[in-house]
């Protein structure tokens, strides 16, 4: 099946925008250039509309907050058993079924990152799917093993300190990290090791196998995980990066992958007391790469990805990396790039076409095409909220 | 002993009913036709006034037995949830013969039960298949001990273990606890070959790992509780990853999966439908599901988890199947052949066929008419009336 979209306003994220057709052939995108002459089965025209590549959630809870009903019985999102959960995986607790995500697909996010939650200083692992609801859940996985999530803060306080004062202090969350990394590499030294599940996974990261993402907010936070993976050699993946802006020089020195968000939340935890719209804008001014945006659903609903990124512009994110935040961005923190999150020839056809810019927050999706199928069509279902 | 069955409806489940008479010789099926030549020396003629002659129904999933009716606390023996892994413990240990509900489930009936463990724990323990007995011993009882291993996911061991405050309080946690429970099973097959290998006597015996090894081997199935279509594709993953036979018990969602269930190629046993949406995982239960299964040629039994749905009704369940649209031939059979397949006793019950044990039941009218009685029962051909 192929598809041909002419005459649009063309966002190719990695280069400067243009008018021109797209050409999309069993489930890749083959060209996207000024014009294009060739025999398609289907033809768009979408002369004075936009294109762009499917946006990329690369920090959200679909699926294991259950929110079909919102009952306990639903959510999977953390195993506070034990703060050390390193085992546990996302995949065993994703609801395909959840509306979350017929809700992303109606706002153009096509492919999601999803994350077990921050109770536990090592949560588990996650997983990415490609939000093509056509084909069964096994089949939407595009990264089985798509990060490690790790917390600190807050979070693992609060759950710990209720469930049998296991962690009362960040003092404790961070040895409880480093005795684990500890725990690992003796496994790995042992000569005879029965299998064990939790060691495996914590040593993935230790080899570089497995991206440790660590749930931050405070800038002192940061500097710890910092210091810890220092000792142990490895680099860490920021999730939320709240006060980021405070250490803005330090994590471009070192190069290190910041998902920032949800920017627009309540402060209700005094660990998100000095969030601000400024903080992609900071960092990407201090020499931060690859910025994320992230929504963190159902924290804010996940529509809320590009009006994210809409207000981080405003506040002092630059345009292009603004785009880039909430496509290509994501993709490479994900190691995904060569897949998706742009309109490059041979990447997954993940395209939205809409009526005003993405920036433009009164733009609506008119299409989203999954892997060159047209997912979800505004004509024929309406506007999901 | 030789008995003569005339003026019946021969309800084989193996070919199209037909007037004609059966004879037992000695607890077996002898002979089944029209008219029995060898009629001689029989030493009692049943008439079975135009009745229906049946196979006795086979409850392939039911705690008849082990939760006693109105016998409180004392003579619940359901849940072993002290530990979420309790392979090492057997329903068999825990039956009581003198439940009032068997004797209620042969008037309706049925006459075969797999008695099985509850669903509180991710690995619950072993089951057993029993038949009717005049007697209250459980040795006169016995069909097959040790033939399953129960396990279950969702949204009990959820509840039961959040409130320990122990792994799992997640679907995610739940899957870890399974996975381990078969990792642990191959580290300690490992560990005997090692001690085989090297000649030395084997001094770790685990009870626990034992089961896990009988489950690996592909001795005895997993009969996992599912309800969710993310349960059940999870357990299915779990199937594929350590490479073991299953069961999927319940599966009150496995239409929204279908596909994946018979693509899988796991049998379920479908319900109790006739019962309350009680828990957030019924909310989708369906009649429906019955003959949905039919349809797509999915091995399956109707099943009462006595007494969440008393074992001696379990016939009028299957009726309102038909009332659904289910075929009612087919659902004689998801009493009785398919079932027996199912158990793997199929050899010797679930159908009337030469050589089969005369485990029979006359009635005066479609059992699934709720004033049809059974006039008649015999178990293994030991006249019960």
């Amino acid at each position: 099946m192929s598809i041909l979209i002419k005459n649009a306003t063309i966002h190719p994220v990695t280069s400067k925008e243009f008018i021109g057709d797209l050409l999309i052939d069993n489930a890749k995108i083959v060209d996207c250039s000024h014009k294009i002459y060739a025999h398609a089965d289907e033809i768009i025209d979408a002369t004075g509309l936009y294109c762009y590549p499917g946006m990329i959630e690369e920090h959200c809870h679909i699926g294991v907050h259950g929110e079909k009903t919102n009952q306990a019985s639903d959510n999977d999102t953390n195993e506070w058993s034990d703060p050390i959960t390193a085992q546990v995986r996302a995949l065993d607790g994703v609801k395909p079924f959840d509306p979350g995500f017929k809700e992303a697909i109606g706002a153009g996010v096509t492919t999601l990152n999803i994350y077990p939650g921050s109770a536990n200083p090592m949560g588990g692992i996650g997983i990415t799917l490609k939000n093509d609801l056509t084909v069964t859940y096994e089949k939407r996985i595009i990264k089985e093993e798509s990060g490690f999530k790790m917390a600190m803060g807050e979070n693992p306080k609060r759950a710990h300190s209720e469930n049998g004062n296991k962690i009362i202090t960040r003092m404790a969350t961070a040895e409880k990290i480093r005795s684990a990394f500890r725990k690992a590499l003796d496994y790995d030294k042992k000569e005879e090791k029965p299998y064990d599940m939790q060691c495996e996974a914590i040593l993935k990261v230790l080899k570089g196998e497995l991206q440790a993402h660590v749930h931050a907010h405070q800038a002192d936070d940061i500097m710890t995980v910092l210091r810890i993976f220092d000792e142990f050699g490895i680099k860490p993946s920021f999730e939320h990066t709240t006060e980021g802006h405070l250490v803005a020089d330090e994590l471009a020195k070192r190069d290190i992958k910041c998902a920032v968000g949800p920017l627009f939340t309540a402060r209700y935890k005094m660990e998100v007391n000095r969030r601000t719209l400024k903080t992609p804008g900071i960092l990407e001014k201090a020499g931060v790469k690859d910025i994320t945006l992230i929504t963190d659903h159902p924290v804010i609903p996940i529509n809320n990805l590009p009006i994210e990124a809409a207000l981080a512009c405003k506040n002092g994110l630059s345009k292009e990396e603004a785009l880039r935040s909430i496509t290509i961005n994501p993709a490479i923190n994900l190691g995904l790039d060569n897949r998706i999150g742009s309109l490059d020839i041979d990447k997954d056809a993940d395209i939205i076409i809409t009526d005003r810019e993405l920036l433009d927050p009164t733009h609506r999706v008119l299409y989203t095409f999954v892997n060159g199928k047209i997912a979800y069509s505004m004509k024929e279902e309406g506007l999901i909220i | 002993m030789r008995t003569l069955i005339t003026n019946v409806v021969v309800h084989t489940m193996t070919s199209e009913p037909f007037k004609g008479e059966v004879l037992i010789e000695d607890g077996v099926i002898k002979e089944v036709g029209y008219k029995i030549k060898n009629r001689e020396n029989c030493d009692e003629t049943i008439d079975g006034k135009c009745g229906m002659l049946m196979p006795g129904f086979i409850d392939a999933h039911s705690h008849i037995g082990l939760n006693p009716d109105g016998q409180g606390y004392e003579y619940d023996d359901t849940n072993e949830y002290s530990d979420p892994v309790t392979s090492n413990v057997r329903s068999l240990d825990g039956f009581s013969p003198s439940d009032i509900s068997i004797p209620e489930a042969a008037k309706g009936g049925v006459m075969i039960y797999c008695v099985l463990t509850g669903s509180a724990n991710p690995v619950g323990g072993l089951s057993f298949i029993a038949k009717y007995a005049k007697k209250k011993n459980v040795r006169e009882m016995l069909i097959r001990e040790d033939n399953g291993l129960k396990m279950a996911t969702g949204e009990n061991p959820k509840r039961v273990y959040s409130e320990q405050k122990k792994m799992p309080v997640t679907r995610m946690g739940t899957a870890a606890v399974i996975r381990k429970f078969f990792f642990d099973g191959k580290n300690y097959i490992e560990k005997k070959k090692k001690a085989e290998k090297e000649d030395k006597p084997f001094t770790e015996h685990d009870s626990k790992l034992e089961v896990a090894e009988m489950v690996l081997s592909k001795k005895i199935p997993a009969r996992i509780h599912c309800h969710r279509a993310e349960d059940i594709l999870t357990a299915i993953r779990i199937k594929k990853e350590f490479d073991i036979d299953m069961v999927i018990e319940h599966a009150t969602e496995y239409i929204k999966v279908k596909d994946e269930v018979k693509e899988a190629g796991v049998p379920i046993l479908l319900g109790p439908i006739m019962s309350s949406r009680s828990k957030v995982e019924l909310r989708d239960m369906t009649f429906n599901s019955y003959r949905i299964a039919l349809e797509e040629g999915i091995l399956f039994g109707c099943m009462s988890d006595h007494p969440v749905f008393p074992s001696e009704v379990l016939r009028l369940q299957a009726g309102m199947a038909c009332n659904y649209g289910a075929d009612e031939n087919g659902m004689l059979k998801s009493l009785t052949i398919m079932p027996a397949k199912i158990l793997n006793i199929d050899n010797e019950y679930g159908s009337i066929e030469k050589g089969k044990n005369a485990n029979l039941c006359i009635w005066n009218g479609h059992p699934f008419d709720a004033r049809s009685k059974t006039i008649w029962n015999s178990v293994d051909g030991f006249l019960e009336k």
